[in-house]
């Protein structure tokens, strides 16, 4: 069976290069020889896209879809009044 | 005068992404939208056209940036003329100011490029390919630095898609952090002092950070502020700060 570290690669260029997804945000790891991506998806469709795609660049393997659909239509607006408080944070803030 | 400037960034549209980009309401929380590039997920004109139509009505000004992914598909004339038809103004190393009542917004748009920070750069050295990869930052750079000279507003902004300083990249692989910025994009804003600057394209990166020069860097990709968008309130008066200001 192909390395582990070769399967992620080579399915994270195929979701970066293949025009179905062109996405390069998706999490993938191999986890006891299973393929598992994470990290959010647009649509439904894309989320298809992407399965399709994984499926195509490790034949041979199961994959393990923990992605979830976050429409944007349903995510708040965030405000920033941007004055000399933010001082300390605007240093860094690891997330 | 408070001006509401509304940003975010990488939104990838694509044919089959979700109806609702979010943007909808942006007109009645924000007086201008700044998009930080990767508007589109391959740079296609369908694409591009899926993204005009949601902001054809939006009646506030909106400026953007393209990103990596908008030059995929190798086609950005008709892109940019696909989004300019909507009233999208799409900056690349240029300017626009816009008129608020009596406050004038200036902002300089550049896509910028990676490189990497200071003590681990690439550098314009070896073969042709690193030559180029170096020298198209640095151009990039010296075009994001005219257009800031260029300025005379009471407000003004650098629009980026490229990050210019690592603190909005922590997060992300340190290993990439070559692909995802340059410190030249950095040295050019604080030469010019701006009240902010905005990128995008670090999905696992951080919100917020400062130039050497003290200069505010968001970063609004949207994976990071997990919103539809982030409106900054921007103080003429107060916001510059005054170490950079000094020294501008």
């Amino acid at each position: 069976m192909e390395p582990a570290e070769y399967v992620v690669a080579h399915v994270v260029t195929a979701l970066a290069e293949d025009p179905r997804t062109h996405l390069l945000g998706i999490e993938v790891a191999v986890v006891e020889h299973r393929v598992r991506l994470a990290g959010c998806v647009d649509s439904a469709a894309e989320r298809t896209h992407v399965i399709e795609v994984v499926n195509g660049s490790a034949p041979g393997w199961r994959v393990v879809d923990d992605l979830v659909v976050c429409r944007p239509a349903d995510r708040g607006v965030g405000e920033e009044d941007v004055l000399e408080e933010h001082e300390a944070s605007d240093r860094g803030d690891p997330r | 005068m408070t001006v509401r400037v509304a940003a975010v960034g990488d939104l990838h549209i694509g044919v089959d992404g979700a109806d609702d980009v979010g943007l909808d309401d942006v007109e009645e929380r924000a007086d201008l939208l700044l998009l930080a590039g990767d508007l589109t997920r391959g740079g296609d004109i369908e694409e591009a056209k899926v993204l005009a139509d949601r902001l054809d009505h939006i009646a506030i000004p909106v400026v953007a940036v393209l990103g990596n992914h908008d030059h995929h598909a190798g086609r950005v004339p008709e892109l940019v003329d696909v989004l300019g038809a909507s009233g999208v103004q799409v900056l690349e190393g240029d300017v626009t100011t816009i008129h608020l009542g009596h406050t004038t917004v200036g902002i300089a748009g550049a896509k910028g490029f990676g490189g990497g920070f200071a003590g681990a750069c690439a550098t314009e050295f070896g073969e042709p390919e690193m030559k180029a990869f170096a020298g198209h930052t640095r151009e990039t750079a010296e075009q994001l630095g005219r257009a800031l000279e260029a300025l005379d507003t009471d407000l003004t902004i650098a629009l980026l898609h490229y990050s210019p300083i690592p603190e909005t990249l922590v997060g992300e692989p340190l290993q990439i952090h070559p692909f995802l910025g340059s410190y030249l994009l950095a040295e050019a804003i604080d030469l010019a002092c701006p009240h902010l600057a905005i990128h995008g394209h670090a999905h696992r990166g951080s919100e917020r950070g400062r130039t050497p020069g003290g200069v505010r860097v968001r970063n609004v990709a949207r994976p990071v502020i997990a919103e539809r968008y982030r409106v900054f309130h921007l103080h003429p008066e107060s916001t510059r700060d005054a170490a950079c200001a000094a020294g501008a």
